[in-house]
């Protein structure tokens, strides 16, 4: 199987904790982070598995479930399926036009990300994990999402001590350790910058109109 | 994209899964649609129908045994719930359609050789916009078209979804050449 990624990008992180976690190796491809990887997307989109029949996954949350499935440690629980929905689409939404302006150098207005951090946060008060007290993907998926902000301002979750708890206690999991280095090379935030700015934007939900019948 | 009606999409789920009719709430602030059950809450429109096909037992719509493939109709359902649904122009449905003619050029459903929840989901979150297509524009997404005309036949949701037409005829010269 290889994995196409750019340098430096969040979303491979989690897919390269998942890869530690299941013993499955991927091959490890870069490209440009403008290359167009699955032929008839229009967009950019990484990382993107290509598995050994030349079936293309784009979306990294999938390849996180579906490297841990092939070796038993996917969930089938609907909280993880909920979890990871949560993450592409609301955290996301947040997350993907608040990043480029922090990592570009701007002031991001942190109080945008605080409703997606109480989240998180309300849901630990009362688990080890965010899904009861095991190790999922969702626990994966969430960490590499918000690992940019905390590369860029380690006190960011300071106000949450559940969730800074959990980050450092995944922090210094062997897997989640090597991986984080693979991503970053050591060299902390300066390493995810580009990837960061070149990211396609997850827009926020366009308000629902109840159409009168 | 105009948002489909997402309390409409889950009673027809539910309907065409055989379960229980239920009842889903969407949070005002948020935008999330949330269904309870039996004191559990599923948020989010993709896990609750995920929730729902797990509950009718029928596990060939979710991949079956196959891991790449219940991972392929993961990625589809995200596709609909963080791009389909979160169109904020018509460049942006543009380039919806264009990709997804794209990927049906030599398949005839999402994944795999046979119905999913992949189709289901993505045939709800498109129906609002194909519906508003013309003759041409359909021709112009010819293998869309064709996709989405054999899922409506096949689910056959008419009270939730009246059947939209489609022309069996090439109509206009060039539109769909490639």
């Amino acid at each position: 199987m290889k994995l196409f990624t750019d340098e430096g990008n969040q979303h491979t992180l989690k897919t390269l904790i998942a890869s530690k976690l299941s013993g499955i190796s991927v091959e490890l491809s870069h490209v440009d982070s403008t290359e167009i990887v699955v032929p008839f997307l229009r967009r950019s989109v990484l990382p993107v598995l290509q598995t050994d029949d030349g079936n293309h996954l784009f979306s990294a949350n999938a390849i996180v479930r579906y490297l841990l499935s092939q070796s038993g440690k996917d969930s089938d629980d609907i909280r993880v399926t909920s979890w990871l929905e949560w993450e592409s689409t609301e955290l996301q939404s947040v997350l993907s036009s608040h990043l480029p302006v922090l990592y570009g150098g701007g002031k991001a207005d942190v109080q945008n990300l605080q409703p997606c951090l109480k989240k998180v946060e309300d849901t630990l008060s009362g688990t080890q994990f965010l899904v009861q007290d095991k190790l999922t993907a969702a626990d994966i998926c969430v960490f590499g999402a918000l690992y940019p902000l905390y590369a860029i301002n380690p006190s960011c979750f300071e106000k949450h001590s559940k969730l800074s708890s959990w980050f450092t206690k995944l922090s210094s999991d062997p897997a989640f350790d090597t991986s984080v280095t693979s991503i970053t090379k050591g060299k902390g935030s300066s390493s995810l910058k580009a990837s960061i700015l070149a990211q396609p934007v997850v827009n926020p939900l366009p308000s629902r109109k109840s159409s009168s019948k | 994209m105009k948002p489909s009606e997402v309390e409409n999409e889950v009673t027809a789920l539910a309907k065409y899964l055989q379960v229980k009719p239920c009842k889903c709430t969407v949070d005002k602030k948020s935008g999330v649609t949330q269904l309870k059950h039996n004191g559990q809450t599923v948020c989010g429109l993709a896990s609750i129908a995920t929730f729902l096909v797990q509950s009718s037992g029928q596990t060939s719509l979710y991949g079956g045994p196959c891991h790449l493939s219940q991972a392929q109709i993961q990625q589809w359902l995200e596709y609909r719930v963080a791009i389909v649904d979160r169109c904020l122009g018509e460049r942006d449905v543009a380039l919806v359609l264009k990709e997804l003619n794209a990927f049906l050029q030599h398949r005839v459903y999402f994944v795999g050789s046979s119905l999913s929840l992949a189709d289901l989901l993505l045939y709800f979150g498109l129906y609002a916009t194909i519906n508003q297509l013309t003759f041409q524009e359909k021709e112009k997404h010819i293998h869309l078209s064709r996709w989405f005309n054999n899922i409506q036949r096949q689910v056959n949701l008419d009270e939730f979804y009246p059947q939209l037409p489609f022309s069996l005829n090439h109509l206009y010269h060039g539109v769909s050449a490639h």
